[in-house]
């Protein structure tokens, strides 16, 4: 199946899910499927490790999961309700998830600590972090460590969708920007890349380089649905039965052509 | 404290690979630095930059590695605070974190550097074994809580003093000295007063047991907390129960104290004890001088504690202000 059938598929399953809770994070989760997608279909080797630092996406980790026969189909069905233990963040207890995360900025420095061992083993440490913990201070003390410890078996996807919940980056911080230097000058190699395109993503991630590797996909938050590409309000909100009816039918008639 | 700490943990790391020290640009003196020299790739220095510190700690943990993060106490549990309950504590992951200068040890830098909450703030967190050492050998005690087959135990926190102190007593630690958390430093065979402490203000409160028989005729027994949580109440309220006055003294405030916990417990469990908790109130201290100097300005004067506890045992109805 082609990647781009594949993750258009992944967000059907969202948007199914949507329609039993409230409070999906449905916008930020289409924005990072193709990442998610080709390191679980791509990327992963037995032993390497992927941390979603935006834990926030949680249910996109776990349809990727579900994808790959790691979580059952009735495990997601009661996802966020009692007695379930799939919640909006994902916790180390879940079956393939890593380690759990939450609070933004936690998932780079538990990646460094990873990938300290894992080097030793030849083996490699994925880290998806939203563009948001980019602001946080512990996410720097993470990119000055990382390139010290010579960590070349660490590589950070940044979910660059400019959306956070009071607007875009590039406009409430735009001195951020460009990051990409930035994290050059620190001792990262750095690429760009269009974070839709499998083919760029895995490009990108096994390319070589004996340095640790940041790589910001530029996304589009809401991605795939029309009127929620973005829409700061999908960030939250769940689509209502004439919302989704039209969501499946674009995901479907992009699938056919 | 510090150097027999270091060295327990070279000795042990020479024989387990597992363990690594990750520190956050603390100088490191005596074994340590021959840990640093020995072991490269087992010592990480992650700059000023103590959010990494346990973070890192946590991945290494996760990869089956028995980490230490090893910083000044201030920094080591409160600026990281968040990174050890999520990362750490939530995942009952064995990293061990280990402040030095704990209390009012750094006595000449100020409240920023004091640590008198982080036994309050370590007990929170579900699953945290919390240890305060007061001489090496507790700290000896310690490791072998903490190594070995029991690193899989979950996190621990351990409170260090500074280098340099004296044994409590010569004696190094019998099994028959330990009761639950307590370790019998002092006992006599008929007292009705119980001293309870852990860490380095031990050292003045052996002071303190004399002057209270000496003065006042009243003779004490003390015992020290070398673990200090979680608290064995099945084992140590049987051992409580035989005495009528039981004091707590802390370099910590109150609330967060193991004094108000254990206070509670008695007073749930007996209706004839009375209890005297010694400790900083609610209180930063704003005072500077030697480690000495700063405790005796800070109410734990040894004349000063030994009038308190005199007063409160005539006058156990007499409300203390800090009641």
């Amino acid at each position: 199946m082609r990647p781009e059938i594949r993750c258009n598929n992944h967000r059907l399953r969202l948007l199914e899910i949507s329609q039993k809770v409230s409070a999906l994070h449905l916008a930020g989760a289409f924005s990072c499927i193709e990442i998610i997608d080709a390191i679980y279909y791509d990327v992963l080797d037995k032993g390497d490790a992927f941390i979603l630092s935006k834990g926030h996406a949680g249910i996109a980790q776990y349809v990727l999961l579900e994808s790959k026969g790691i979580l059952e189909p009735s495990d997601l069905d009661c996802y966020s309700k009692p007695g379930s233990n799939l919640g909006v963040h994902p916790t180390s207890e879940i079956p393939g998830i890593y380690f759990g995360t939450g609070s933004l900025g936690h998932g780079l420095n538990i990646g460094l600590g990873a990938a300290i061992i894992k080097k030793r083993l030849n083996k490699r440490v994925f880290v998806l972090l939203s563009d948001g913990e980019i602001q946080e201070g512990s996410t720097w003390e993470g990119i000055i460590n990382a390139p010290s410890l010579n960590l070349n078996n660490l590589t950070v996807i940044i979910d660059f969708n400019d959306f956070q919940s009071l607007g875009r980056m590039s406009e409430t911080h735009p001195n951020l920007l460009p990051l990409g230097e930035k994290f050059n000058l620190f001792g990262w190699k750095t690429y760009e890349i269009n974070g839709h395109s499998n083919y760029e993503i895995t490009e990108a991630v096994n390319a070589f380089s004996d340095k640790p590797k940041i790589i910001i996909a530029k996304t589009v938050k809401g991605k795939g649905v029309s009127y929620m590409e973005n829409i700061p309000i999908w960030h939250y909100r769940s689509p209502d039965k004439t919302e989704y009816m039209q969501a499946v039918d674009e995901l479907r008639r992009s699938n056919e052509k | 404290m510090r150097n027999r700490f270091a060295e327990l943990l070279y000795k042990a790391a020479v024989t387990d690979d597992r363990i690594h020290v990750v520190v956050a640009d603390i100088s490191p003196a005596g074994s340590m630095a021959k840990f640093r020299e020995e072991f490269p790739e087992r010592f990480i220095n992650v700059g000023v930059a103590e959010q990494a510190m346990i973070g890192i700690c946590a991945g290494l943990a996760r990869e089956g590695a028995i980490p230490f993060a090893y910083t000044i106490a201030a920094f080591s549990v409160v600026r990281p605070y968040e990174f050890i309950r999520d990362d750490i504590a939530l995942n009952g992951l064995g990293v061990n974190i280990v402040g030095i200068g704990g209390g009012l040890i750094y006595s000449t830098l100020g409240p920023t550097h004091h640590t008198t909450d982080d036994i309050g703030l370590m007990s929170l967190l579900p699953g945290m074994r919390i240890f305060s050492p007061a001489d090496g050998n507790e700290v000896e005690y310690v490791m072998k809580n903490i190594l070995g087959d029991n690193a899989s135990q979950g996190p621990s926190y351990l409170r260090l003093g500074k280098a340099g102190e004296p044994n409590l007593i010569e004696d190094v630690i019998k099994p028959g000295d330990l009761v639950g958390n307590f370790r019998r430093i002092i006992s006599n065979i008929d007292s009705k007063t119980l001293i309870i402490c852990y860490g380095m203000i031990s050292h003045r409160l052996l002071i303190l047991n004399k002057l209270l028989l000496t003065n006042y005729n009243l003779p004490s027994d003390l015992v020290t907390m070398p673990s200090v949580n979680p608290i064995e109440w099945n084992i140590i309220l049987p051992f409580i129960s035989r005495y009528r006055n039981i004091i707590i003294v802390e370099e910590h405030l109150d609330i967060g104290s193991i004094g108000l916990r254990i206070s509670t417990r008695v007073h749930e469990s007996f209706s004839d004890k009375i209890v005297i908790r010694i400790n900083l109130e609610n209180s930063f201290v704003k005072k500077y001088g030697s480690y000495d100097e700063i405790l005796d300005d800070s109410g734990f004067s040894v004349d000063f504690m030994a009038k308190k506890i005199i007063n409160k045992i005539l006058q156990p109805s007499k409300y203390f202000e800090y009641e």
